[in-house]
C-alpha cells in the first residue's frame, strides 16, 4: 500500500521543503521507497536542500509534458538508496500543470514507491490546487507565529473544503526558554487554536541550517529537531512515538520559572 | 521583578486570544464587528422579554462543530 502526502503551509518560509527534506530521507532510512516531488514549478529549491541540485536533467514538466519518461526524471539519491527526487521545473510557467495531470502522476508514482512526500509551494493558487490533488493525506507545518497560525487555519479549510479530512500538524521552530517566559505560543496553545492533529514537534534547531548548507538532512548527532524527524517518520509508519515534553527537556528553565513564581 | 515578569509573560497570551477570535470569525465569514452587531441586536430582542444585565452579555463561538454561545445574565425580579 503506498501512501500520498502532501506537506503544504500557506505562508512561505516555516519549513514545509526541509520537513519533506527530513521526513523523506527518514522514512528512506527506516527502509521505505520514497520519492520527494517538488511540484513548486519555477521556483525549485528541494534539490538543493536534498544536495542533488547538480544531478538533475529533467523535471516535472518534462514528465508531464511528455518530453521524457518518469525513470529519466527521477534522481536517486545514492547516499539512500531507497529516496528518489522529482524535481520541480525552474523556467516553465505555473499553468503548464492541472490537477488531473498531477492525479495521474501520482497514480503512475503509486506502483513504484511506498511513500510519495509532495512539497507544495506556498499560497492558494493554482500550484496548492494542483500538489493537493492526488494526495490521501495532509501533513500542514506552522510555526509558533501569528502570521503561520493564521495561513495554517486557511490551508486546513481549504484542505477540508477539497475533501482531503486526513490533516496533521508538524509545529516547527519552537523555542522552549520562549515558550517558558510566555513569550511564544505553545505546542498545546497552536492546537487548540487549530483543533487538527498533531503529528510532531520540531524545535528551533542550529543542525537543521548546518544540515540544509550540506545538502545532507537527518545527518546531525545529538539533534532533537532531527530526532523528532525521525519519530514523525515512525509516527507515519504506524509506531505510537511519545511526544516529548517541550518544557521538561529545559530543566533548568523551568526551575527558574519556578523560583519565580514563589 | 514581579511587574518585570507579568509585562513579559503577556505576548504569548496575547498572540494566543487574538488568533482564537480571528480563525473563528474568519472561519464563519464572520467579521469582528458583525460579532458585535450581532450582541447587540441579541441584547435588543432579549430585553424586550426579560430585563437582563447588559453590560455582562458575551456572545462567543466554539469550534468542532460551530456552535454559538451567548451568555446573557438575567435579573431577579428583587435586584432590579
Amino acid at each position: 500500500m503506498s501512501e500520498v502526502i502532501v506537506i503544504t503551509s500557506g505562508k512561505g518560509g516555516v519549513g514545509k521543503t526541509t520537513t519533506v527534506a527530513n521526513i523523506g530521507t527518514g522514512l528512506a532510512m527506516m527502509g521505505k521507497k520514497v520519492v520527494v516531488v517538488d511540484t513548486d514549478i519555477g521556483l525549485r529549491n528541494l534539490d538543493v536542500v536534498l544536495g542533488l541540485e547538480n544531478r538533475i536533467v529533467y523535471n516535472l514538466v518534462d514528465v508531464i509534458n511528455g518530453s521524457c519518461r518518469l525513470r529519466q526524471a527521477l534522481i536517486k539519491d545514492k547516499r539512500h538508496p531507497e529516496l528518489y527526487l522529482l524535481p520541480s521545473a525552474q523556467t516553465k510557467d505555473k499553468s503548464a500543470v492541472s490537477p488531473e495531470q498531477m492525479i495521474k502522476l501520482t497514480e503512475d508514482l503509486r506502483e513504484e514507491f511506498d511513500f510519495i512526500l509532495l512539497d507544495c509551494p506556498a499560497g492558494i493558487e493554482q500550484g496548492f490546487k494542483n500538489a493537493i490533488a492526488g494526495a490521501d493525506k495532509a501533513l500542514v507545518v506552522t510555526t509558533p507565529e501569528v502570521s503561520a497560525i493564521r495561513d495554517a487555519d486557511r490551508i486546513i479549510g481549504l484542505l477540508e473544503a477539497s475533501d482531503l479530512r486526513d490533516i496533521h500538524l508538524i509545529i516547527n521552530r519552537l523555542r522552549p526558554d520562549m515558550i517558558s517566559r510566555g513569550d511564544m505560543m505553545s505546542v498545546d496553545d497552536v492546537i487548540e487554536i487549530l483543533a487538527v492533529d498533531l503529528l510532531g514537534t520540531i524545535l528551533d534547531d542550529e543542525q537543521i541550517v548546518v544540515a540544509t548548507n550540506q545538502g545532507d538532512p537527518l545527518s546531525g548527532r545529538n539533534s532533537q529537531a532531527e530526532e523528532e524527524y525521525r519519530n514523525i517518520c515512525r509516527r507515519l509508519l504506524g509506531e505510537e512515538v511519545p511526544f516529548m515534553n517541550i518544557r521538561q527537556k529545559r530543566g533548568v528553565f523551568r526551575r527558574i520559572g519556578g523560583i519565580f513564581k514563589k | 521583578m514581579k511587574s518585570f515578569l507579568q509585562g513579559k509573560r503577556r505576548s504569548a497570551g496575547y498572540a494566543r486570544d487574538r488568533m482564537k477570535l480571528l480563525l473563528i470569525s474568519e472561519r464563519i465569514d464572520c467579521s469582528p464587528q458583525m460579532m458585535k452587531m450581532l450582541t447587540n441586536d441579541l441584547i435588543h430582542t432579549v430585553k424586550k422579554y426579560v430585563t437582563i444585565e447588559e453590560d455582562q452579555v458575551t456572545i462567543q463561538i466554539t469550534q468542532e462543530p460551530p456552535v454559538l454561545h451567548a451568555n446573557i445574565p438575567v435579573l431577579n425580579k428583587r435586584d432590579r
